[in-house]
């Protein structure tokens, strides 16, 4: 990487670039990696397209498949600019290419050879301002190879998607500077999504909250004191974490304790864990261990190719807006018609014209029925231009985010070349293909305040699968109080329909609405009779009941408006939202550091 | 509508007048209506999606129509329908006060107007069915482009063999069947860009050449028919002493 961003390439009227590719100069095959483009421009006010194109060979044809990242830039006289992209590199992946455009016109371009950065080794990033963890590489490995980097402050992603090739993530201590809000915000959101985090404490603990990092620490470091443990007398740092669960112990003192967050964990280690003298101990190398082989499975998956049949996408296929018009529609519209030529032909209703009045009798009747049988087929049953299904679900998490997956199918009777918009910009887009299997086109995403999906080009009774990953703020909690349950929703919109789900079992609480409302131990008595009145919801339901862990509790409930809003510029007839929220009922109302 | 030719008149009278034709126009709307609800696409979109092969109803119904329109507008030339209403060609071509001019345009003139009305009690058929195939209304103009002038070749093959040749019934019919056989059968094997059939059968094609080749070949058809119908009955006139 270092070599790669030391050749700037120098463009047209003094523009130079600088590409950094990959997390401390490692990514992984199959998972987004984060590029950052850093842009001076020496010459006159540019405005234009910065775009960053990646592609790879598909199957065993060698087709290319390929996307282009989009943002757009203005860079005035003697200024630079930074710009962050989030890159899917699916295996099989080729050089990306990155270029500056204006005007139709390319006026800066540079080759990035992966394949010096690309590996399948797993990635444990360490923030740490000297200290080193190489010590990682000498324990007993179970798994694929590690790859130990250690980037720099500034050059960390601000989006949760940039870290999605890294298995563990080290926050030791940050001397130059400190983490950025959305730095720590990204962090926050990665782990939701499935990654483990690892804070250290001992003496470095002390300048965490300088740093940022206190952000990742829900209940804050109060203070550090020495102790004998390990070996040896060293600086313990202390924090009002009651409710972590203690991860490793010598005596009385919890060394290091955990706690999840949505799908991943944060791990508190209370000692410095990059101290030299601990290397040849057995006790940090056990945790460490475990904490490496803790299988991390990624929410992203570039290399995936959607399967039609998937549990969400069977939902949408299932979609009633996925329907023709009925033959017993056709049958009446055509008996009607029948019904008039008939009358016409019958030989006294015509009896009195002559002939070239009753042949503009027959061919006003025909014309009639023409216009009336586009007009109904074409527009009120049946839409002419496409349908748009979104099927989301939403796992809220007690930590304030929520996990959402979002399957949005474009599907078209006539081809067309459409548009898709996603209102936010810390989404992963990825591309699920055709439901036919036909060979995808070229994807471009455009990224600024949401992100645009542009070019995809349908042919008749062609369809796209997008799946979109988000990890967005989303403040719903449901816990046990007092044998009742209550449910606290400041999301600023009602769940409909809910239903509390209990050793598989369904039970219907009706509508939760903003604010808190507390559910009575009798109506979790008499099972709900069915899951849910619409076809779509029920199967989506059902399955995702079926998947859910059945020693846990759980609250299901119906949104109106998705979470992710996708909305296509295009005169759609039809479009179908079902948006699916989960929360896990906690055993207690959730209050850091309240013992449960 | 005022028609002054003669021929073109007494086409009109029976056309729009005799129980023969009348039939002929219920039997054809329900034939369609029964075709269009039998192939209405029955399973789930979804279906379609994930096999990437669109329904196919506007294709058969269109070709449907195309055979259905050639073979009665053949018959109607061949005077197979309400033949006591029309002046048999023998006599035409011994009345001398009757121009040959005459006589050919009425025909043909009947036979035009009449083939788009054939089309027009077919057209709801088609509309129904071009979204529903996954094509914009606009396919409809370019079906009726490629049904109207190869049905007027058959049409105009009839007149032809009925104003030549005082054929039997059974000889005239296979002489329609062998001329409906070698344009939509023979150009399938022989001239495929220019087929009916094809190019109905794939209506979305963006290319307006094919479109507009096949017509210009039909429309030379109908010419060269209508030459060889005028000289016909110049022949059978001189030949009858006329």
């Amino acid at each position: 990487m270092a070599v790669l961003a030391a050749v700037p390439a120098v463009g047209e009227g003094g523009l130079s670039m600088d590409v950094t590719v990959g997390l401390g100069g490692a990514a992984r095959y199959g998972r987004y990696t984060p590029v950052i483009v850093s842009l001076e421009n020496r010459g006159a006010r540019i405005e234009g397209t910065l775009r960053v194109e990646s592609s790879h060979i598909v199957g065993f044809h060698s087709q290319i498949g390929s996307e282009v990242h989009e943002k757009r830039v203005v860079l005035p006289t003697r200024a630079r600019m930074r710009a962050g992209f989030a890159i899917p590199l699916s295996t099989g992946a080729r050089p990306l290419v990155v270029r500056m455009m204006a005007g139709g016109r390319e006026l800066i371009r540079k080759e990035i050879d992966l394949r010096s950065i690309l590996a399948s080794d797993r990635i444990v990033a360490v923030m740490s301002g000297g200290a080193s963890l190489d010590f990682l590489y000498g324990l007993e490995n179970r798994g694929s190879p590690l790859r130990l980097v250690y980037p720099h402050v500034e050059s960390l992603p601000e989006s949760w998607i940039g870290y999605d090739g890294v298995d563990l993530i080290v926050l030791h201590d940050i001397p130059a500077g400190k983490l950025s809000a959305p730095q720590a915000e990204a962090i926050r959101r990665w782990v939701t999504g499935g990654g483990i985090l690892v804070v250290s404490g001992g003496l470095p603990a002390l300048g965490h909250a300088a740093a940022g990092l206190d952000a990742l620490l829900p209940s804050g470091i109060t203070g550090v004191r020495m102790a004998r443990f390990l070996g040896g007398v060293r600086g313990i740092a202390e924090t009002r974490s009651a409710s972590w669960k203690p991860l490793l112990e010598e005596g009385n003192l919890v060394l290091a304790s955990g706690k999840d967050l949505g799908a991943g964990r944060i791990v508190f280690a209370a000692f410095d864990v990059a101290a030299s003298d601990l290397a040849d101990r057995s006790e940090p190398a056990g945790f460490w261990q475990s904490l490496l082989e803790r299988p991390r499975s990624p929410v992203l998956n570039p290399d995936r190719s959607l399967p039609a049949d998937e549990p969400d996408l069977k939902a949408v296929l299932a979609s009633s807006a996925l329907e023709f018009p009925s033959t017993g529609a056709v049958a009446v519209f055509l008996a009607v018609y029948g019904a008039c030529v008939a009358a016409l032909a019958w030989p006294r209703t015509l009896s009195g014209l002559k002939p070239g009045a009753r042949c503009a009798a027959f061919a006003s009747v025909s014309l009639a029925a023409a216009v009336a049988g586009c007009l109904l087929f074409g527009r009120v049953l049946y839409a002419d231009a496409a349908g748009l299904v979104d099927v989301s679900v939403v796992q809220a998490d007690p930590g304030g985010l929520a996990r959402v997956r979002q399957d949005t199918l474009l599907a078209a009777a006539a081809p067309g070349t459409y548009e898709v918009r996603i209102a936010s910009s810390d989404v992963a887009v990825e591309d699920g293909g055709s439901l036919s299997r036909d060979p995808s086109a070229e994807l471009a995403l455009e990224v600024s305040r949401g992100v645009v999906v542009r070019g995809i080009v349908l042919p008749r009774y062609g369809s796209r699968v997008l799946r979109l990953h988000a990890v967005l703020e989303f403040p719903l909690e449901a816990s046990w109080k007092g044998g009742g349950l209550l449910l606290s929703n400041r999301t600023g919109a009602p769940l409909r329909e809910c239903l509390v789900v209990r050793g598989g079992t369904a039970y219907s609480i009706g509508d939760a609405g903003p604010g808190q409302r507390t559910i009575g131990a009798a109506r979790l008595e008499t099972p709900a009779a069915r899951t849910a009145a619409d076809s779509l919801r029920r199967q989506l339901a059902d399955q995702t009941i079926a998947g859910l862990d059945k020693g846990a509790t759980w609250v299901l409930g119906w949104r109106t408006e998705p979470l992710l809003r996708v909305e296509v510029p295009a005169s759609f007839a039809r479009s179908v939202r079902e948006c699916l929220v989960i929360i896990e009922v906690s055993p207690a109302p959730l209050r850091e550091g309240s013992a449960p | 509508m005022r028609a002054t030719n003669p021929f073109l008149q007494e086409g009109l009278a029976a056309a729009f007048g005799r129980r023969a034709f009348r039939r002929v126009y219920t039997l054809m709307v329900l034939f369609l209506a029964v075709m269009t609800v039998g192939i209405w696409p029955k399973n789930p979109i979804a279906d379609f999606l994930r096999g990437g092969s669109p329904p196919q109803a506007f294709q058969a119904v269109s070709i449907a129509l195309l055979l259905l329109i050639s073979y009665l507008g053949g018959r109607i030339g061949l005077e197979e329908y309400a033949r006591e209403d029309f002046t048999a060609a023998a006599d035409l071509a011994s009345l001398p006060s009757v121009p040959v001019r005459a006589v050919v345009s009425g025909k043909f003139l009947f036979a035009a107007l009449h083939t788009v009305f054939l089309l027009c009690l077919g057209l709801p058929f088609l509309a129904v069915s071009v979204t529903v195939c996954g094509f914009r209304p606009s396919a409809l103009g370019r079906a009726c482009l490629l049904i109207v002038p190869p049905a007027l070749v058959v049409r105009s093959a009839g007149i032809f063999l009925n104003l030549a040749f005082d054929l039997t019934p059974v000889p005239r019919n296979l002489a329609l069947f062998a001329v409906m056989a070698a344009l939509f059968a023979g150009t399938v094997v022989l001239a495929p860009s220019w087929s009916p059939i094809l190019l109905l059968a794939d209506p979305g094609g963006s290319s307006a050449g094919p479109l507009l080749y096949a017509s210009f070949f039909h429309a030379l058809l109908v010419l060269c028919l209508i030459g060889a119908s005028f000289a016909a009955m110049s022949f059978r006139r001189r030949r009858s002493g006329g």
